[in-house]
């Protein structure tokens, strides 16, 4: 069905997306002792708790056409308000946090000794990132992104205000959900997408634990 | 009151886990055994359980459910009613959303609908048919001077069940205008007006009472009676206790007709 594949390929994005800023952000939250690291953990922490209508008001308010921002945005051929990257920030910005914390969790886990013996060697903090942690991290990323894709696929609140419902392009699984509500007979069609979003999660979470068991028999490895 | 009762329940668990002796036994007299700090926390949770499901209800207010463009009418007028000392709960959606929302057993006494047609489904103790009004298309001020029935890029819209949606379907295929291919859809008409002026897309159809309560937007089409199924309100008493509000709404056309609706029984 046409929203199971766009709410897949919405989630697929805004991981994709999401990737390589939650992986800086982690390691920004674990490997640094700069002083801006307990706000940024209050920021990231924020998109979790706050009401998703209220994420979605702030997106609109930065994304619509009527402002700078948004109007810059249409200028450059890439319109976020009521459009396909809508969905996708909105779907970003609430799988974000899940994202984050999978990996800081990851990193912390890593012996730091490892990082200092790489560093006593003479590699750089880069170097040390690519050889180190990032290889060490990857099943802690891996299980991360499938839980933020899990998240941005439901999203329903902040894409109906930031996106807007259109059909085939901002229409994913919960908001055809809402819509179909209101139309007779859309029971069946209500029941096959409620079974598409149970089956895929379920999926999801499987393959988000998967990967938190290869991560800590990794750790057990190494120590 | 909350935090407490998490306490609570965490000291209570944690000192059952500790013990491993209590499961054996299965003897719940270890629960008296507990230290007292521990009995103290499971009496506040058990007594803030108790105060929250004692909390006070009052008798029920008068519920109105009442279609999305009427909002600034029936708040006038349940304000209005309210005077009298009975307190009224109004909830604005779109018409079909409400009716499914009473049909799946949302208690409401007096149901106005955009369409009657969400009525004939309901067993109601009585109806009248209240007012009409007329379907427009709103655009940004700045805009209206180019904008061009015929070549609309984008267009919000009311979703399919929606009355206003309904109609204004009837009224492109009626006229022979083509809906654009990109079409935004609202949950009400009053969400199509939002998405208009917040420029998701470049038109919007809506009545002619809702474009007249956004200022930043103005009327570039207005369409034709005959184009459109007649637009009626109508008004329905779903339980007796709504008959005062049910009666005022039939005595009062005119706290309708200020805010540009039609009286349908002048027409």
């Amino acid at each position: 069905m046409n929203s199971i594949q766009l709410s897949l390929s919405v989630g697929f994005a805004a991981t994709l997306l999401t990737l390589p800023l939650a992986i800086l952000a982690a390691w920004f939250l674990e490997k640094t002792d700069s002083k801006a690291r307990p706000i940024l953990q209050i920021l990231i922490t924020l998109p979790l708790v706050l009401p998703p209508v209220v994420i979605g008001y702030l997106l609109l308010a930065l994304f619509s056409p009527s402002g700078k921002v948004g109007s810059t945005l249409q200028w450059l051929g890439a319109p976020v308000a009521f459009h396909w990257l809508g969905a996708v920030v909105s779907a970003a910005v609430v799988g974000f946090p899940l994202f984050v914390t999978s990996i800081s969790l990851s990193m912390r886990e890593i012996d730091a000794r490892l990082e200092r013996i790489s560093a006593s060697l003479g590699a750089s903090r880069l170097q040390t990132f690519f050889r180190i942690t990032l290889p060490l991290a990857w099943p802690g990323i891996l299980s991360g992104a499938a839980l933020a894709f899990a998240r941005g696929l439901g999203e329903f609140g902040a894409t109906i205000i930031l996106a807007g419902r259109i059909p085939g392009q901002t229409e994913t699984i919960p908001l055809a959900i809402y819509a179909e509500l209101d139309s007779p007979g859309g029971e069946t069609k209500i029941a096959w997408l409620v079974f598409a979003s149970i089956a895929i999660c379920v999926i999801l979470i499987l393959v988000s634990r998967i990967f938190q068991g290869l991560h800590k028999r990794k750790m057990e490895s190494e120590s | 009151m909350a935090i407490a009762a998490r306490i609570a329940v965490q000291n209570s668990k944690l000192s059952l886990m500790l013990d491993p002796a209590h499961f054996r036994t299965r003897n719940l007299s270890f629960i008296l055994k507990q230290p007292a700090r521990n009995r103290v926390c499971v009496l506040i949770w058990v007594l803030s359980c108790v105060f929250i499901s004692c909390s006070p209800t009052g008798p029920r207010p008068v519920t109105i459910f009442a279609a999305a463009s009427l909002k600034e009418t029936i708040s006038e007028l349940s304000n209005e009613f309210e005077k009298s000392g009975r307190k009224t709960q109004v909830q604005f959606d779109a018409s079909s959303t409400l009716a499914r929302q009473i049909q799946q057993g949302a208690l409401a006494d007096v149901f106005i609908t955009a369409a009657p047609e969400w009525l004939e489904s309901m067993r109601i103790l009585d109806r009248f048919d209240w007012l009409s009004n007329r379907l427009v298309i709103v655009v940004p001020l700045n805009d209206k001077s180019s904008f061009r029935l015929r070549n609309m890029k984008s267009l919000a819209l009311a979703n399919e069940q929606v009355p206003a949606g309904k109609y204004a379907r009837a009224a492109f295929a009626h006229l022979h205008i083509p809906i654009p291919e990109r079409t935004i859809y609202g949950s009400s008409v009053r969400d199509v007006l939002f998405i208009v002026a917040k420029g998701g897309a470049e038109a919007g159809v809506v009545y002619a009472t809702d474009a007249a309560t956004a200022p930043e937007l103005g009327v570039a089409f207005t369409f034709p009676e005959e184009s459109h199924p007649r637009i009626v309100y109508s008004v329905g008493l779903l339980r007796p206790e709504g008959k005062e509000f049910y009666d005022l709404l039939q005595a009062r056309p005119e706290a309708a007709t200020k805010h540009g609706f039609i009286d349908i029984r002048k027409q």
